[in-house]
């Protein structure tokens, strides 16, 4: 995880960047990036992947698409879709290096043709575990299952950033919403490693189902933070969620206007094919969800 | 002149000498006397005659009956011009429109003065006119309104207007930024957003029952056969039985007509959630906007245009209620208020014309009466994105003086035509309108704005010497006619007692005037003899104020160097050999000749 590398004090890591599926990327999953890269002194891998089922349909004569605003179906000849996914990786990379060049961050980029995952995976296994993957694309409501199948298929990665379709934002406080006490120390020192870099205060929201394990977990906290070697936290938050209903926690994400937020993959607030409609609802900045 | 001078002094001292009708007087002015003199020449026959003048046509100091000025009662005003000032005070108190007065005479007669002093006791009892603003109208041609406002609000109401923006600039920021207003408006994104989403979702779950997937590409959606979540191949889509090929092919396409179908719903769903976040928008900014020209609003219920102004304008704040929270905006009001941002500049209300409350009706001299002087100026500004607007209307001399009276030189008039024509029109027309000469070419956003015309009711009162008329006249005869009132002052005055005595007057009104050193009874008796010189005939005066005043200047600062208390008649003597160079050279050189 990248919690972990900040946790263990390490001072690399890499940030992948995954683009490929639709025609644009959030703006605002390239600054996440950057900011991450430079939190971390990574490197950014622009990763653009050429779906190869694509071309599969391609080889269809009644293979056509229609553009996401209307209009009318197009046929869909290899030819044209190799033409378009080359002009499309070639701009997005631009915009990478181009934000890299203004964040002085090291970039690279890359085009493959495979299956996305699974060429994510590889771009993931070739550099060791210390990988971070930023999804290009922002979720939609119906991408609970697409995510999970990340997190279960590339391994080699700590964690993965996501923004939403009401990205923002990328100033602001760090908040980290921790739901178990082990995760509290890597995600503390992930949310300020972070906030150095986007010159934001750290917010820690702790979650609990029951009163008295709330009113310990952020006894422990404070205690944590006493010791914490690099900032102070600016305020803490619990959160009594007796159910898995992730409405209070996004309400959380809403109410702090955070410019990065931290959550656990699999928790309250996204749990493995969930709808992700409570949080796209919420969200507006990165969000950095770590395994 | 130099010489014709002396030798009138000259003969005066000679007259003085032969005759004992007024020894001391005599002595006095045989003393101011150059040393030069020669006090036996014969006294000059052509010397005018009239009131207090001795057997040699000069004036009698003694007749005067006062040693110095100090003595005498301070006259103001020209003199013996007694028929012009009555065609002025008629003319200038002629009540209506139209009825406009041309002051002729000489330069230095006097008429500025009386003038300036006729009208202020005419205006000084009139009423105060009506103040008049231009406020933008709000329409797309982006002219401007003219607003009619009792005297002396017109300040107030500007004031009250940019104290409302200033509110608002704080307010609707705020308002903007509450949660209240962040959580409806996402609700109705979101709404917008997930309707198309979850029809497409739910398309995609149908379909994927079917073998059939939606797949994302850089040019949008395709539809694809699937087998265990993967595209179909098409050797492998070609090894089934055509039948269900062509099954699959008819489901693909019932598929896509959805699709079509969802997506072609956007524009219209585009266009409700636009006209629902306007109607958001227009519920906070509406309450705030209200609240902030409320009192605005009943403080000027009762005056015709305001309400419907005030309606517009808040209209076009709810619209625009965006200008107000642009982050830059924060910023720039450290060093200035909201209200004079340029970019709140279409809320801006222009002063055109007020009075304060002691005055009656306005008296406006403007010396130089060009167009833009005339019937005022704007100013434009142009934006970050290159929009230029109006972020001033300054007014003119007809603004200012509408309602009273505008007093123009006639010379300085006529040396811009454009502006008499202008002037001609609007006095014609009875309105003020803004229609500046313009080039043929110009730059695109230097269009003139539309401003509404101005109802004009002022005298107008132009001061001509006999030159000026005669160019007035000549190249402007529809404006010369619009007189109807002349006042015309005369070069030369009879020489009466009466005369006499109101030109020591006003020697002594000078003397007062300017604080200087009171003059004695013999140099007051030089100026008389001056201006019968300068009257050129016999028993006449000839009185140019501005040249008394200089020689009584002249003749004060002489004084003073040799440390006299008073001004003695060879101070005069001095002041008048030094005054008026040009006049005295020209002299002169017909003298050599």
């Amino acid at each position: 995880m990248i919690a972990h590398v900040a946790a263990a004090g390490e001072r690399s890591g890499r940030v992948v960047l995954w683009l490929g599926g639709t025609s644009s990327a959030s703006r605002f999953a390239i600054e996440a990036a950057m900011l991450l890269a430079q939190a971390f002194q990574a490197e950014v891998e622009s990763l653009y992947v050429e779906d190869r089922q694509l071309f599969d349909l391609a080889d269809f004569p009644f293979a056509r698409a229609i553009g996401v605003s209307g209009g009318s179906w197009r046929p869909m000849p290899a030819a044209t879709l190799e033409r378009e996914m080359r002009f499309l990786a070639a701009a997005l990379h631009r915009q990478v290096a181009e934000a890299g060049a203004t964040a002085g961050v090291a970039c690279h980029s890359r085009v493959v043709r495979d299956e996305p995952l699974r060429a994510l995976a590889r771009a993931c296994a070739e550099n060791g575990p210390w990988n971070l993957v930023i999804v290009g694309e922002p979720i939609a409501p119906s991408d609970g299952a697409r995510l999970s199948e990340l997190f279960e298929k590339v391994r080699d990665t700590t964690g993965a950033v996501v923004t939403g379709p009401l990205a923002g934002r990328t100033r602001g406080p760090v908040v980290a919403v921790v739901e178990e006490f082990e995760r509290l120390g890597p995600m503390l020192k992930a949310a300020q490693r972070l906030s150095a870099a986007i010159a934001g205060e750290v917010r820690l929201c702790i979650v609990g189902d029951r009163r008295d394990e709330l009113a310990w977990m952020e006894g422990e906290a404070r205690l944590l933070c006493a010791d914490a070697e690099s900032g102070e936290i600016a305020a803490f938050e619990s959160v009594l969620a007796a159910n898995d209903d992730p409405a209070p926690l996004a309400e959380v994400l809403r109410r702090h206007k955070p410019g990065f937020a931290l959550a656990q993959y699999g928790g309250r607030l996204i749990a493995p094919d969930a709808s992700l409609r409570p949080l796209t609802q919420a969200l507006e900045c990165p969000l950095l969800l770590v395994r | 002149m130099f010489f014709k001078r002396f030798r009138s002094d000259k003969s005066k001292a000679a007259a003085a000498a032969e005759t004992d009708a007024a020894p001391e007087a005599a002595d006095e002015v045989a003393s101011a006397a150059p040393a030069d003199a020669a006090p036996a020449d014969p006294p000059e026959p052509t010397l005018p005659l009239g009131a207090h003048t001795n057997a040699s046509g000069l004036t009698d100091a003694a007749s005067l009956g006062f040693k110095t000025t100090a003595d005498v009662k301070a006259v103001a005003g020209p003199v013996g011009q007694e028929a012009a000032l009555e065609a002025l005070a008629f003319g200038a108190g002629v009540k209506g429109p139209g009825y406009h007065v041309l002051v002729a005479g000489p330069e230095g007669s006097g008429r500025h003065t009386a003038v300036r002093s006729t009208l202020q006791h005419i205006a000084s009892k009139a009423e105060r006119p009506a103040d008049w603003v231009y406020v933008s109208s709000f329409d797309p041609t982006g002219g401007f309104r003219a607003l009619k406002l009792p005297a002396g609000t017109a300040k107030p109401f500007a004031e009250k207007m940019a104290l409302a923006i200033d509110t608002l600039a704080d307010a609707l920021p705020a308002a903007f930024a509450a949660d209240d207003y962040d959580l409806k408006r996402r609700t109705i994104e979101e709404e917008f957003r997930f309707s198309r989403e979850d029809a497409l979702e739910a398309l995609r779950r149908e379909a994927e029952t079917q073998n059939i997937a939606l797949l994302r590409t850089p040019a949008g959606i395709a539809v694809a056969p699937v087998l265990e979540g993967k595209v179909v191949k098409t050797d492998v889509f070609n090894s089934i039985p055509e039948a269900l090929r062509r099954e699959v092919e008819t489901k693909i396409a019932a598929l896509e007509a959805e699709i079509e179908a969802i997506l072609a719903e956007r524009p219209e769903a585009e266009k409700e959630r636009r006209a629902r976040l306007l109607a958001l928008n227009e519920q906070i900014a509406g309450r705030h906007v209200r609240a902030a020209l409320d009192d605005l609003k009943s403080e000027f219920a009762d005056v015709a245009g305001v309400e419907s102004y005030l309606k517009a304008a808040a209209r076009d704040l709810v619209r625009n209620a965006g200008l107000f929270v642009a982050r830059e905006d924060r910023a720039g009001r450290l060093v200035q208020t909201a209200a004079t941002h340029p970019r709140f500049a279409r809320y801006c209300v222009h002063v055109m014309a007020t009075t304060s409350a002691a005055s009656g009706a306005p008296i406006v001299q403007e010396a130089n009466p060009t167009y833009a002087n005339l019937f005022g100026r704007v100013e434009v500004s142009t934006d970050a994105e290159g929009q230029s607007q109006v972020v001033r209307v300054k007014p003119g001399a007809l603004h200012r003086a509408n309602g009273g009276y505008l007093v123009l030189d006639a010379d300085a008039l006529l040396d811009s035509a454009a502006a008499a024509d202008a002037l001609r029109r609007a006095l014609d027309a009875g309105e003020i309108r803004f229609d500046p000469p313009t080039s043929a070419i110009s730059v695109a956003g230097d269009e003139v704005p539309d401003l509404e015309p101005i109802p004009l009711n002022l005298k107008l009162v132009l001061v001509a010497t006999a030159d000026g008329l005669r160019r007035l006249s000549a190249s402007h005869g529809s404006l010369r006619r619009l007189f109807k009132a002349e006042a015309v002052f005369e070069d030369a005055i009879a020489r009466t007692q009466e005369t006499v005595d109101r030109l020591a007057g006003l020697i002594a009104n000078i003397v007062e005037k300017y604080s200087l050193r009171p003059i004695e009874a013999e140099g007051v008796a030089l100026i008389v003899d001056e201006a019968a010189r300068r009257a050129g005939a016999k028993g006449k005066l000839s009185i140019s104020i501005a040249d008394c005043v200089d020689v009584c200047r002249a003749a004060d600062h002489i004084a003073g160097s040799g440390t006299r208390d008073v001004v003695t008649a060879g101070d005069i003597e001095r002041a008048l050999r030094q005054h008026s160079p040009r006049t005295e050279a020209g002299d002169a050189l017909s003298e050599a000749s």
